[in-house]
């Protein structure tokens, strides 16, 4: 027992004794009025997450009894993945479901986790946890905490756990044998802590993202990730190249959290956020549905398809081909549109003649300043959003007032009732001269986190 | 301060001492959170494969072991010894490309690649090279004249059983099916596109056609006794 554990406890013997023992002896008279029936009640913080227009996932209804719910679904499951091909996106709408309003509201990449898999029985020895879809590899001394509504268990991992491994070997922490200190039952939740700063383990193997290869072909009967001899996973090469972005869309307001153009930049912040609050997100297989005329001055790029998987921000510069006949214009000032943007018939662009011949419907459009910005990214990835934004170094998601603003000094970060939307994706650069034919074949696997607090 | 205060402020001390105990006194005072967690989101890259094979032979491949950055060397479509005299006849064989990987390519391309002028290594200025050599139980001679200038190439698409040629030739590149043979020095060295791509489990197949130039008297003489060296890339990305 600490000092001020006693501290403390002596002063509330010491009230007691006040109370109980010495109330009659102060005065011979005496008056006393009594309110009775007060109460009072405690409200409620909890949430939700739903992918797209998916159902509800809770925290209240989580296995684990805690609040905490860490088996909430996949946002994006994307295969046959190839380089400059569109970035695929998730919609993710995280409410606050309870009575009080959170002040805190942060997201980080997951530490590697898994929940428990077979029954734990109090009193009983634990030499292992059977666990079911182990996410991240587990290095052997790494701290892992099970936990099941009020109780939790610290036990030290005394092998390598890779995925899929279900079964992680434990011994008592501090070393020694183990004995359970609660009934843990199926769905309690198991976290590699360790693996959130790669103590004692061998590094960037031991994150929440990790890679492995395909064992099953992209497309029926082609190769698989298996069949190759160029692409290892040591060191979870596609986790390091692979780019992430979360980009607010709240209420039609964006802001970029992580990935191109953020200025939460785990290597190379930003020196600011953009007027925008769009990442840069590459335009693919964007043509023209007009002709561009020449001569003429163009203050407008008509496009198809109508529903944009990127964005364009305005002063980007936006070239349109026709065969061997390139034109760069400069998207105008109101030329912000995200991805996912449906209705997007033109691209405004500041006044400029064409300069080359007449470009017919059917010319490719693409956001070179988009591009070039992720192509050449190699900082936002998930790699980095794994070391630089684990449980202890979360992105905080202050509330957006205006495209580009966030309100950091906010004493309410997510109100109780209130959802707030975020687009989650990914996208893998085509750097250019790079040959990447190490990537192929893999895939990274990988948990985000959303936490609110009172 | 009066006794009643003093009580007060007791009984309250009293309370905080409870909880503080209750809290186990380590200062960690939990307030309320939630948290949840989009487990095992998946970000899967395709491949991209070529295999490679000549007439009925065993398919080549880009990824075979012993090549870690899916580039192969694959053996000669016209193998030594081709014991050729200029007669204006051809020599015909097959090659089937196909995509093995997942993903669709943005393009089919092909390319002669440069090569010494001293040997058959890669590295050099010329897209056809030759060398003098000595037959067996020959004697040593040495003819002046070039044969990558003298020997005509052509390759043409087919349909999977070689019988129906496409409308179009892609050496000597044209709108129409081959008609005609260009000589291996003019083969290309940067990257030709096919149209049409290489798109996964969907084959081409391609006849590749050498012609001997047809005789001219005494001059043929000049092409005795030279070994003729020439490679075909194909490359889809």
């Amino acid at each position: 027992m600490t000092e001020l554990k006693k501290l403390l406890l002596g002063l509330m013997l010491l009230g007691a004794v006040t109370y109980f023992g010495g109330g009659g002896t102060w005065a011979s008279f005496s008056a006393e009025t009594s309110n009775g029936g007060n109460g009072i009640s405690s409200g409620t913080l909890t949430m939700s997450d739903q992918i797209n227009t998916g159902g509800l996932c809770l925290t209240t209804n989580a296995a684990s009894a805690n609040n905490v719910n860490p088996a909430c679904g996949a946002a994006l499951t994307l295969t046959n993945v190839a380089p400059g091909i569109a970035a695929s996106t998730a919609k993710i709408t995280i409410q606050n479901t309870g009575s009080i309003d959170a002040s805190k509201f942060a997201v980080w990449a997951s530490s590697t986790n898994a929940t428990l898999n077979a029954a734990i029985t109090s009193g009983n020895s634990v030499t292992s946890l059977t666990v079911s879809g182990l996410e991240g590899t587990v290095a052997s001394g790494d701290t892992i905490v099970l936990s099941y509504g009020a109780n939790t268990q610290t036990f030290l991992a005394t092998a390598v756990a890779t995925p899929p491994a279900t079964t992680i070997s434990v011994q008592a922490s501090p070393p020694g044998p183990a004995t359970a200190n609660a009934n843990y039952p199926i769905g309690a939740t198991v976290t590699d802590t360790t693996s959130d700063t790669n103590s004692g383990s061998t590094a960037a193997n031991n994150t929440d993202c990790y890679d492995r290869q395909t064992t099953s072909p992209g497309t029926v009967g082609a190769t698989k990730g298996t069949d190759l001899n160029f692409n290892p996973i040591l060191g979870n090469p596609f986790c390091a190249r692979a780019l992430l972005f979360v980009q607010e869309t709240t209420g039609g307001l964006n802001y970029c959290w992580y990935g191109s153009g953020s200025p939460i930049d785990p290597i190379a912040p930003a020196v600011g956020e953009a007027v925008s609050g769009l990442c840069a997100i590459p335009i693919i297989g964007v043509t023209t549905s007009g002709v561009l005329t020449f001569p003429g001055n163009i203050t407008s790029i008509p496009i198809t398809p109508t529903t944009l998987n990127g964005s364009v921000s305005a002063g980007d510069q936006i070239v349109v081909t026709s065969g061997a006949h390139t034109e760069t214009f400069t998207a105008g000032a109101a030329a912000n549109f995200l991805i996912g943007s449906t209705g997007v018939t033109s691209i405004p662009v500041t006044s400029q003649a064409v300069t080359t011949p007449t470009f017919p419907a059917g010319s490719t459009v693409v956001d070179l300043t988009a591009a070039n910005a992720m192509n050449s990214d190699t900082t936002s990835t998930l790699a980095n959003f794994d070391t630089a934004h684990h449980s202890t170094g979360p992105i905080q998601l202050p509330p957006v007032t205006a495209s580009g603003t966030a309100n950091a000094t906010a004493s309410v970060q997510l109100a109780h009732n209130a959802s707030r939307t975020f687009l989650v994706g990914l996208y893998m650069p085509a750097p250019s001269g790079i040959n990447q034919n190490f990537l192929q074949g893999l895939v990274s696997t990988f948990g985000i986190t959303w936490h609110i607090d009172q | 301060m009066s006794r009643t205060k003093t009580k007060r402020y007791l009984v309250l001390l009293a309370a905080v001492g409870l909880v503080a105990a209750a809290l186990g006194g380590t200062g960690t005072f939990a307030s309320f959170n939630a948290e949840v967690t989009n487990h095992g989101n998946t970000f899967q890259t395709g491949s991209l494969v070529l295999s490679n094979t000549i007439g009925t032979a065993s398919a080549c491949f880009s990824s075979d072991v012993g090549n870690t950055n899916n580039v192969n060397n694959c053996g000669a479509i016209f193998g030594l010894p081709v014991d050729w005299q200029p007669d204006g006849t051809t020599l015909t064989k097959r090659l089937t490309l196909e995509n093995t990987g997942s993903l669709t390519p943005t393009a089919l391309t092909w390319f002669a690649p440069l090569l010494t002028t001293a040997g058959a290594t890669s590295g050099g200025t010329l897209v056809c090279n030759f060398e003098h050599y000595t037959p067996a139980g020959s004697h040593p001679y040495v003819g002046t004249g070039n044969p990558c200038t003298a020997l005509g190439l052509q390759i043409q698409e087919y349909n999977a059983a070689f019988t129906v040629p496409t409308p179009s030739c892609v050496w000597p590149a044209g709108a129409s099916a081959c008609s005609s043979f260009a000589s291996l020095s003019t083969l290309p060295n940067a990257p030709a596109t096919i149209s049409g791509g290489l798109a996964p489990a969907t084959p081409r197949y391609f006849e590749i056609t050498i012609q001997y130039p047809t005789s001219a008297g005494a001059a043929d003489n000049a092409y005795q006794a030279e070994r003729t060296y020439f490679d075909l890339t194909w490359h889809i990305e």
